[in-house]
């Protein structure tokens, strides 16, 4: 004898969640998933057009540093947005369902990491156009940096979730700390605009330490910080352990706040 | 002797805010009176025992408890005291079509609802051309699912539902589903899944059909078990009552 559980295949129900995320996503859309990759570069060319030619940037680089920088951020910001409402968006199943809740966590990641990919493969593209210093033999950095944020992001879920079954201003307060974190972060600006007595204070930010570390590794053909780096790491994997313990703890009585 | 399914002395007490606080400016607004909530006791010390194979019918009037049973044996409420085991691999049947997604379409459906239900892809891959037949919406399996009558949607999630492979079944009021002929072609179901020995939990209202399908019957009221014995004795009792 055992306490009810999911009998099913969670594995399954998670590619059918994703899939059909996927599906609705883009269904009664004329362009479709092309707009995942013409979003962030409309977005990209507003601003180029704003930062380099108002306020005469002189930087051969600065595009392309501008670029990478919003496709990270869009990643962060697409994906914690999901985040924050996949649990009362699924409410309904979870109320008739004995379902595995942190399922719906996972799948709201994963289609903004689909996204971010095609993005960062047009941003490829760039880059062969523009020719930087950085080498491509750093990507495997790159994807390193990448799965932090993603440990980082998954972490932050688990107490956005919850938090908005209990408080839906959740959702306008975390839109309005997205656009501080835009401005907070390196993204339209390079680090050197930073006073320098603040540019540690400033990599305090881990949105800031994996912006500037792609940037350096695989387009100013700087080498990677691995203080920064393990600071960043040690800090996504406390967010997410944290976050998973508070989760578990708050989740058996989450059927309550619906 | 076996044991599908036990609950030893189970609580389900629900806290409802006076009044629903869940936006900042509310709460802000009523930070004194923030810890005003009553609770309410849904299940109260409630021992059932279900052996395998057994027709279980739970009746009592709105309110009584009887979804919230339901919800505490498939593990969707956590109780607040005593403890639900089971044996065997249960489905919840709580709702038909859960997860349903209007703008998605029947087939896409049939996977969501599969998987939601238990069922691994690659049974629902064997089972699909049952499910389409069954429901009877072959020629629109294409199509999105806003665009089916009530009906059609209800005996599409019916029939993906009887394909799932549990033992123990929880029912609450899919019953009364369909046209003249589906409900035939569902008796015939319910009939296959007596012979199999599933085990079965339903909650209804219609009394005649639980008299028809179950083997025991429980009364619930105000979150308590009034009576607990033969489908006769305990409809008998309840209708005087009511």
């Amino acid at each position: 004898m055992s306490k009810p559980k999911f009998s099913g295949n969670i594995w399954d129900l998670f590619y059918e969640l994703v899939r059909t995320d996927f599906v609705l996503r883009y269904h009664n859309s004329l362009l479709g998933f092309i707009w995942v990759l013409l979003k962030p570069f409309l977005i990209f060319a507003i601003m180029v057009t704003v930062f380099s030619l108002a306020f005469k940037i002189q930087d051969r680089l600065y595009s392309l540093n501008l670029l990478l920088g919003l496709l990270i951020y869009s990643y962060f910001a697409e994906a914690t947005l999901r985040g924050i409402t996949s649990l009362t968006e699924k409410s309904t199943i979870i109320l008739k369902v004995n379902f595995p809740k942190a399922i719906a966590i996972l799948t709201s990641v994963v289609n903004s990491f689909i996204s971010f990919f095609f993005g960062f493969l047009a941003f490829l593209g760039f880059w062969f156009w523009v020719k930087p210093d950085g080498s491509l033999l750093n990507l495997p950095y790159f994807f390193l940096l990448v799965l932090i944020l993603t440990i980082l992001i998954i972490g932050l879920n688990f107490f956005l979730s919850i938090g908005y079954t209990k408080l839906k201003d959740l959702l306008s307060i975390w839109e309005v700390l997205l656009q501080l974190l835009l401005y907070l972060s390196p993204i339209i600006y390079p680090l050197s605009y930073v006073p320098a007595k603040y540019q540690s204070l400033f990599l305090l930010n881990p949105m800031a330490v994996i912006i500037t570390q792609s940037q350096a590794i695989l387009i100013t053909g700087q080498v990677i910080d691995w203080w920064l780096l393990g600071y960043t790491l040690m800090l996504a994997i406390v967010v997410l352990i944290v976050g998973r313990i508070f989760f578990q703890g708050q989740i058996k009585r989450v059927n309550d706040n619906f | 002797m076996l044991i599908a399914i036990q609950l030893d002395n189970v609580t389900k007490t629900f806290q409802i805010p006076t009044e629903k606080m869940d936006s900042l400016r509310e709460r802000l607004l009523n930070f004194k009176l923030r810890s005003r909530k009553e609770s309410f006791r849904a299940l109260s010390q409630i021992n059932l025992t279900v052996e395998p194979g057994e027709w279980l019918g739970i009746i009592g009037p709105n309110g009584s408890g009887k979804s919230t049973l339901l919800k505490v044996i498939a593990g969707i409420y956590e109780p607040d005291q005593g403890k639900v085991e089971i044996t065997g691999q249960l489905v919840p049947f709580l709702e038909l079509g859960v997860g349903f997604n209007p703008d998605l379409s029947a087939l896409d459906n049939i996977w969501l609802n599969g998987v939601i239900l238990g069922m691994s892809r690659k049974k629902i891959a064997e089972k699909l051309e049952t499910i389409i037949g069954f429901a009877g919406i072959k020629p629109f399996i294409n199509q999105k699912l806003k665009n089916f009558s009530t009906g059609m949607q209800v005996r599409l999630a019916f029939s993906i539902a009887i394909q799932s492979a549990g033992n123990i079944f929880l029912l609450d009021e899919v019953l009364a589903v369909g046209d003249y002929e589906f409900r035939q072609k569902s008796k015939r179901v319910f009939e296959k899944m007596k012979r199999q020995g599933k085990t079965v939990i339903i909650v209804s209202h219609e009394l005649d059909q639980i008299k028809e399908l179950c083997d025991r019957v429980v009364w619930l009221d105000h979150g308590k078990i009034v009576l607990n014995d033969k489908p006769e004795t305990v409809i008998k009792a309840y209708t005087k009552f009511v």
